[in-house]
């Protein structure tokens, strides 16, 4: 049994309505796969039902009591979400997810400022959504991408850092790390990291991907002292077609909109447009997701309630349980860093002789519900010619009893298997 | 907001202080809030008092909605008879606005309107300041 020293996850786990709901039968929904996405609480879908069902009306222009109400909830949930990540409105664009997040500052501040010969640096340990956009903006602009080594135990090298930056010199345009893998839980020392950019780089851009840390650590835009932080709300219970983009606003104010249209202008005339002054409205084009907004803000609320340290704190227990409990499986061998202090959120594995996919069927049969594959992070799996892995990822209405049950299901592989 | 065109509006929009234009104006700002067509262009006669700019005459045209064209008014008459700084007017808010024209609290959608003519003002600093 772990002891919960601040936080007891019991009295929470009745705000899920889809916890309660039966798998295969009359098997108890065990939810381990919050890394892909996050189940959402009632205060979550109350909010946004009675968005739908009291307020809803296009924002801003619309003179009545609803367009009012519409713009006062959109601006407070803007307001709330930026809050919650040590920002404000100002430095908050709102896109679907990380993804389009990514791709949006490649097609802008990507387009913009970078030129041929210029460098990008990511590691080996991102999801696809990190490199792509990158991939494809270096063959444009016949820039050179780079990579960051993975070592054995799924950690990053300050060392190699400092090496590649004095390499690249001033052609050192971005440095676009993941803040906690996706993959392999590991939590990068992103401060550092920008410490060591800012000494001996100044000129270089900081992005940095929060899709797995949002939902578990506090998030401060400012102290991390990054260039762009993004996230999406579906992972941190919120609800999905929801992200955010957060931009350091100096650098916001220059860069061209990527979305053109309603909304974002301050004058439009046959030949030519000029732009909203105001950041949010330059970067708001078209009519926004009011709900989707204020679903967010509501998680944003939600986690802000408990605080995200004593969430944090709670992740570690689940962690630190998990890597020991998976430990007593000769057949297992945990993927990325051994100590639950180094990790956020999950653990990974391989089951020796048994593919992934069918680890997963058969956790599947017991209500258990994992992830099995490359988590797309096909370039690191293929490195350590992981074919695919296994991974359970937790939340906060996870418990000890849930990681004990993912045991007695790899049990039942065992047995399947003979192996 | 169902008073909100009461007697102070409608009069202040019907007959506007200080309404045209000054022919050797030193200064003029432009503001227009494209989304609903509300604009206004002020002209100004100021002295230098302690490094800041004084007003000592103001003069406007415009058109658009009754809260615009209201509260232009009455900000024109408030500068005037105080002798306001350039700087003293980018300073103002929403409330000492709504409280000229004796609104209570005005709905979301239109406190653009009401600030107008104080965009105005803050414009003309900020390019100045960018210069």
């Amino acid at each position: 049994m772990v002891k919960y020293t601040m936080f007891d996850p019991q009295a929470y786990i009745q705000d899920f309505p889809i916890l309660q709901r039966k798998i295969h039968g009359d098997k108890r929904l065990i939810y381990l796969d919050n890394a892909a996405t996050s189940q959402k609480p009632q205060q979550v879908l109350d909010t946004i039902t009675e968005y739908y069902t009291q307020h809803n009306a296009n924002v801003h222009r619309g003179i009545h009591q609803l367009g009012d109400e519409s713009t006062k909830i959109f601006h407070a949930a803007r307001k709330t979400i930026a809050t919650f990540f040590g920002t404000d409105p100002q430095e908050f664009v709102v896109v679907r997810n990380t993804t389009e997040a990514i791709n949006q500052v490649a097609y802008t501040w990507g387009e913009e400022y970078l030129t041929a010969g210029d460098v990008i640096l990511i590691s080996e340990m991102e999801h696809h959504s990190n490199i792509v956009p990158w991939q494809e903006l270096a063959h444009r602009k016949h820039a050179q991408l780079a990579y960051l080594d993975v070592d054995q135990m799924g950690r990053l090298s300050l060392d190699q850092l400092r090496i590649q930056i004095k390499t690249y010199g001033n052609k050192l345009k971005l440095v676009a790390l993941t803040h906690v893998s996706n993959a392999i839980g590991t939590l990068n020392p992103i401060k550092e990291v920008v410490e060591i950019i800012h000494a001996d780089s100044p000129e270089t851009q900081v992005l940095v991907d929060g899709a797995q840390a949002a939902p578990h650590l506090a998030i401060d835009f400012h102290r991390l002292n990054v260039d762009f932080y993004v996230v999406s709300a579906h992972k941190m219970l919120g609800p999905m077609g929801m992200g955010g983009l957060f931009i350091r606003r100096d650098l916001l104010k220059k860069m061209k909109p990527f979305l053109f249209g309603g909304g974002m202008i301050n004058e439009v005339t046959k030949e030519k447009t000029t732009f909203a002054e105001d950041l949010e409205e330059r970067f708001t084009a078209g009519t926004p997701d009011v709900a989707g907004l204020a679903g967010w803000a509501a998680a944003c609320e939600y986690l802000g309630k408990m605080g995200m340290h004593t969430l944090q704190e709670y992740d570690q227990t689940l962690v630190e349980h998990a890597l020991r409990r998976l430990r007593e499986i000769p057949q297992i061998k945990i993927v990325g860093p051994l100590s639950a202090t180094q990790r956020v959120g999950s653990v990974a594995f391989l089951y020796k002789g048994v593919h992934a996919h069918d680890v997963g069927q058969i956790l599947d049969s017991e209500g258990i519900a994992v992830r099995s594959g490359h988590h797309c992070t096909m370039p690191l799996h293929t490195k350590f010619e992981w074919q695919a892995t296994v991974r359970a990822s937790f939340q906060l209405y996870n418990t000890s009893e849930d990681i004990d049950a993912l045991i007695e299901g790899l049990k039942k592989v065992q047995k399947v298997f003979g192996q | 907001m169902s008073d909100l065109y009461h007697e102070v509006i409608l009069e202040e929009f019907k007959h506007p202080q200080n309404y045209g234009s000054i022919a050797d104006a030193d200064l003029i700002l432009r503001e227009r809030n494209s989304s609903c067509g509300d604009e206004v262009t002020i002209y100004l006669k100021v002295c230098d008092e302690n490094g800041q700019q004084k007003i000592t005459d103001i003069k406007w045209e415009g058109q658009g909605c009754a809260i615009s064209q209201a509260a232009m008014s009455v900000l024109s008459a408030t500068i005037k008879q105080q002798g306001m700084t350039t700087q003293h007017v980018t300073t103002l808010t929403q409330s000492p606005i709504e409280e000229l024209l004796g609104l209570d609290e005005i709905s979301i959608g239109r406190i653009k309107c009401l600030l107008l003519g104080v965009q105005a003002f803050k414009k003309a600093l900020q390019n100045k300041e960018s210069k």
